[in-house]
C-alpha cells in the first residue's frame, strides 16, 4: 500500500511536469498582452510612453522574447522559482500569487464545501427513493425536478432566486460578502457572511443535485436488479435492510469514484456565480487574470487545480480500494 | 383481465395497439400492487390444507409478465402439491415457468411488470409462536413454543412475506457467482440468517451456527468465514449458498437449479451433498432443472411442465416407466444414452414453443405432437387422473379415464 502510494505521487510529479508545461505555452501564446493594456492606459491618461520604455517593461516582466526559444526560457526561470516554492509576482495584483490565491480561496472553498454537503444530503437519499419506487408518480416527479435544475443556466437561476429572495422578498442580501454599511465584529459578522452566501448556495446546491441524483438512481436501479438483492431479499431481510444495507454499499462503490473530481472543483470557484453575486472568490480574481494576461497567477492558479487533481485521483483510487473488497492495489 | 390482441400475422405491433396494450397493463399493474402493498390483518391469509401431508399446495397459479408486447402468462394454471418429507422435481424446457413458479412461491417476482394475478399458494408454516407485540412465546421449559399456520402465500401482503422467507422456505440459486453480495464477507452473510431468524441470537452465536453449517457442506469454515465471495470458486459459492439456506433449517427448501451454472464434477458433489441434506433435514426439497438424470435421482415426485402449465405429474417410477404425455415421452426420447449406435441421431421434438403473448386456446403442444388428434383442435386439455398418483393433460388418456 505504502509503496503503491509512493509510486503514485512519482508519477504525479512527471504529470504535474508536462501540465506546467502546456499550460506555460498556451498562455504564452494566449491573445492577451498585459505590458501592451497597461501601455494603453497610460496613453489614454495623455501620457506618451517613448519604445525604448515599452521595450524594457517587456523585459522586466520576462515577456520579451516571443520565440520558442525565449518561451522555453521563460518557462524555466518559472520552474525554477517554483523549485524555490516561490509561485512569483502576480502581474496585476502586484503581491505574491501564492498570497492572493490563500486569500480568495476561503470564501470560494468555503461556499463550494458547504453546497457539496448538502449536495450529497439531497441528492443520494432522492436517488434512491427515486429507484426503489421506479415509474413510480414520486419518481417522475423527483426526476422531472431534478432535469429542470440541470437544465437551468447558473447566471439565469441565480438572478432570479436573486429577484425573489433579495429584491422582491428582501429576505437576504443580494450580493457581496458583507454588509458593507455598518461596522461589524465577532459573531455579528459571521451570521452577516451565513446571510450573504445563503442564495449562491442554494444557486449552485439546486443545479447540481440532477446529475448527484441521476447517478444515484441508476446505480440503485443497476445493483437492486442484481442477483445478490434477490439473495438478501429470500433470506428474509425486511426490504428497508435490503435496501439500505445490501443495496446502498454497493451503490456507494461508484459514488465514491465520483468524488475524486470533486477536490479540485471545491478550491476551483464557481466563477458564474461569484460573478452573479460579486462575490471575491477565487474563481472571480482568476477570470480577471485571465482577461489581462496575468501570467503568474494563471499558473499558479491552474497549477494548484492540476496538483489537487492528481491527488483527487490517487484519493478515490485509495477509496475504491476501501468501499470495494475486490479491487486490490498493488 | 388480460389484453385482447387482435388476431394478426403481420409480426409486428401498430402504434395504436402497442398505446392499448400499455394503457391496459397500466390499469392492471396498479391494481396488483396496490394489493401486494396493502395492509391486512393475518385472517385474510390464513388458509387451510386440502391434505395434511403436504407442506405446500399450489392451485391454479396465475404469474403473468405485463410486457410492452402483451401479457405474458409465464404461469398460466399450475398447480402441484409437495407433500412433506420428500423431494418434487420440476422438469420443463427454458422459460416453461417453472422458475417462475418458484419465485411466486417466495414472492420474488420482479415488480411491476411481474405479478401474481390469481390462484392460492398454500404453505404449512411451523414457527415460533409470537405474542402481539413480536416477542418470541417462551415455554414452560424455556424453549420457544411453537406454533403451526397455513398461510396463503398468493393473499399475503408483501409486507408479511418476510416471516416465511429465509426462515420456513429457503431458496437456492441458479447463479452462485453472482448471487452473493461482492461486499460482505461470508462470514457476515451467513450470519445474518440466523441473526434475523433467531430470536435474541447474539454474533457469537450466529457464528457459531455459521461454522456448523459451513462444516455441513463441506467447507473448512476457519478458511472461508473471513473470506469476500469473489475469492471463492463457484462450487464453494454454491456450497456456501446452500450453507446459508440451511442455516435457519427451513422446512422447504427451493432449489432451483442448482447445479446449472456449474461443471460436471461439480455438479455431482452439489447433487450428492443435496442429496446428504434431504436426509439430514426435516423437510421438502422443491427442485427444478431441466436434468433429467438429476431428477431421476433425486426426486420422489416429477411435475412436467410446458408453456406455463403442467402437462403432466407423477411418482418418479410412473413419469420414467411409463410417461403419458406426448411431450413426456419425448423428451425421454431425447435423453442420449450409452447405447445409442454411432451415426444414429438423438431424436428431438421438432418445432418450437408458440408465441408466449399470444397463446392458442387449444392444446399448446399440439403443433409438434405426432400423436394429434381431431379432438385437439378442441379446448385445452383437462388433467386426466390415469393411476391415484399419475395425471396427464392430453386428449389421448380422456376416454380412457371416462371408461375406467
Amino acid at each position: 500500500m505504502f509503496k503503491y502510494i509512493v509510486k503514485r505521487l512519482a508519477l504525479a510529479v512527471v504529470i504535474l511536469l508536462g501540465v506546467s508545461m502546456i499550460i506555460y505555452f498556451l498562455i504564452r501564446l494566449m491573445p492577451v498582452d498585459f505590458i501592451q493594456s497597461k501601455i494603453d492606459a497610460i496613453s489614454r491618461g495623455g501620457a506618451t510612453v517613448s519604445d525604448e520604455t515599452v521595450k524594457a517593461m517587456y523585459e522586466m516582466y520576462g515577456l520579451g522574447d516571443n520565440t520558442f526559444s525565449g518561451i522555453l526560457k521563460g518557462y524555466f526561470n518559472w520552474l525554477g522559482a517554483l523549485c524555490r516554492f516561490d509561485l512569483g509576482t502576480s502581474f496585476v495584483h502586484q503581491a505574491p500569487v501564492a498570497d492572493i490565491i490563500v486569500e480568495h480561496m476561503g470564501i470560494s472553498f468555503a461556499i463550494a464545501f458547504i453546497a457539496t454537503v448538502f449536495e450529497f444530503l439531497i441528492a443520494i437519499p432522492l436517488g434512491i427513493t427515486a429507484a426503489t419506487h421506479q415509474y413510480s408518480l414520486r419518481d417522475y416527479i423527483v426526476t422531472v425536478l431534478v432535469m429542470i435544475g440541470i437544465s437551468l443556466p447558473s447566471f439565469f437561476f441565480g438572478n432570479m432566486l436573486k429577484d425573489l429572495l433579495a429584491l422582491k422578498l428582501g429576505w437576504l442580501p443580494p450580493s457581496g460578502l458583507v454588509d458593507a454599511t455598518v461596522m461589524q465584529s465577532g459573531m455579528e459578522l459571521l451570521l452577516d457572511y451565513v446571510r450573504h452566501m445563503v442564495i449562491p448556495i442554494l444557486t449552485i446546491v439546486i443545479l447540481s443535485i440532477g446529475a448527484r441524483m441521476r447517478m444515484t438512481r441508476t446505480n440503485m436501479l443497476e445493483v437492486l436488479n442484481s442477483d445478490y438483492i434477490r439473495t438478501a431479499r429470500a433470506k428474509g431481510l425486511k426490504e428497508r435492510v435490503v435496501i439500505n444495507k445490501h443495496a446502498f454499499r454497493n451503490t456507494l462503490i461508484p459514488l465514491v469514484t465520483s468524488m475524486a473530481g470533486l477536490l479540485p472543483t471545491l478550491f476551483s470557484g464557481a466563477i458564474i456565480t461569484e460573478q452573479v453575486f460579486a462575490l471575491p472568490g477565487i474563481g472571480n480574481v482568476a477570470l480577471d487574470a485571465m482577461n489581462r494576461g496575468d501570467i503568474p497567477f494563471i499558473m499558479g492558479y491552474n497549477m494548484f487545480l492540476a496538483l489537487l487533481s492528481v491527488l483527487g485521483v490517487l484519493l478515490a483510487d485509495l477509496m475504491y480500494a476501501v468501499v470495494d473488497p475486490r479491487v486490490k492495489l498493488e | 383481465m388480460a389484453v385482447k390482441k387482435e388476431k394478426t400475422n403481420r409480426g409486428y405491433l401498430t402504434g395504436r395497439e402497442i398505446r392499448e396494450i400499455a394503457k391496459a397493463n397500466a390499469k392492471e399493474i396498479k391494481r396488483l400492487e396496490a394489493y401486494k402493498n396493502r395492509k391486512a390483518p393475518e385472517e385474510e391469509f390464513l388458509s387451510e390444507l386440502k391434505d395434511p401431508d403436504n407442506i405446500l399446495e399450489i392451485e391454479d397459479l396465475h404469474t403473468y409478465f405485463y410486457t410492452e408486447q402483451g401479457v405474458v402468462k409465464a404461469v398460466n394454471g399450475v398447480s402441484y402439491d409437495v407433500p412433506k418429507h420428500s423431494v418434487v422435481g420440476v422438469v420443463g424446457e427454458s422459460g416453461c415457468g417453472k422458475s417462475v413458479t418458484s419465485m411466486s412461491v417466495m414472492r420474488l417476482i420482479q415488480g411491476p411488470t411481474g405479478q401474481i394475478v390469481d390462484g392460492s399458494i398454500r404453505f404449512h408454516s411451523k414457527d415460533i409462536k409470537k405474542d402481539a407485540k413480536g416477542k418470541p412465546v417462551l415455554a414452560e421449559d424455556g424453549s420457544f413454543e411453537m406454533e403451526e399456520k397455513v398461510y396463503d402465500i398468493a393473499k399475503m401482503p408483501i409486507r408479511e412475506i418476510h416471516r416465511l422467507r429465509g426462515k420456513q422456505i429457503a431458496m437456492i440459486f441458479q447463479e452462485p457467482m453472482t448471487s452473493l453480495n461482492p461486499v460482505f464477507t461470508i462470514g457476515q452473510q451467513l450470519d445474518e440468517v440466523t441473526l434475523i431468524h433467531i430470536p435474541g441470537a447474539t454474533k457469537e452465536q450466529a457464528k457459531e451456527k455459521s461454522y456448523e453449517m459451513l462444516r455441513l457442506v463441506g467447507i473448512i469454515p476457519e478458511n472461508v468465514y473471513k473470506a469476500f465471495p469473489h475469492e471463492l470458486s463457484g462450487g464453494m459459492r454454491q456450497r456456501v449458498m446452500i450453507a446459508m439456506a440451511l442455516a435457519a433449517e427451513p422446512r422447504l427448501i427451493i432449489a432451483d437449479e442448482p447445479t446449472t451454472a456449474l461443471d460436471v464434477t461439480i455438479q455431482a458433489q452439489i447433487l450428492e451433498l443435496l442429496q446428504d441434506i434431504k436426509n439430514k433435514i426435516d423437510g421438502s426439497i422443491l427442485l427444478i432443472t431441466h436434468d433429467l438424470g438429476v431428477i431421476a435421482e433425486m426426486a420422489d415426485y416429477v411435475v412436467v411442465m410446458y408453456a406455463g402449465k403442467v402437462i403432466e405429474k407423477g411418482t418418479v417410477m410412473e413419469i420414467f416407466q411409463d410417461p403419458r404425455h406426448p411431450y413426456t415421452i419425448g423428451l425421454q426420447k431425447s435423453k442420449p444414452t450409452m447405447t445409442l449406435d454411432d451415426g444414429t441421431e438423438l431424436y428431438n421434438i421438432p418445432g418450437n414453443v408458440p408465441n408466449p403473448t399470444n397463446m392458442p386456446n387449444h392444446c399448446y403442444f399440439k403443433e409438434r405432437c405426432a400423436q394429434c388428434t381431431a379432438c385437439c383442435n378442441g379446448e385445452y386439455p383437462e388433467m386426466v387422473q390415469v393411476s391415484p398418483t399419475h395425471f396427464v393433460a392430453c386428449h389421448l388418456y380422456r376416454e380412457e379415464a371416462d371408461h375406467g
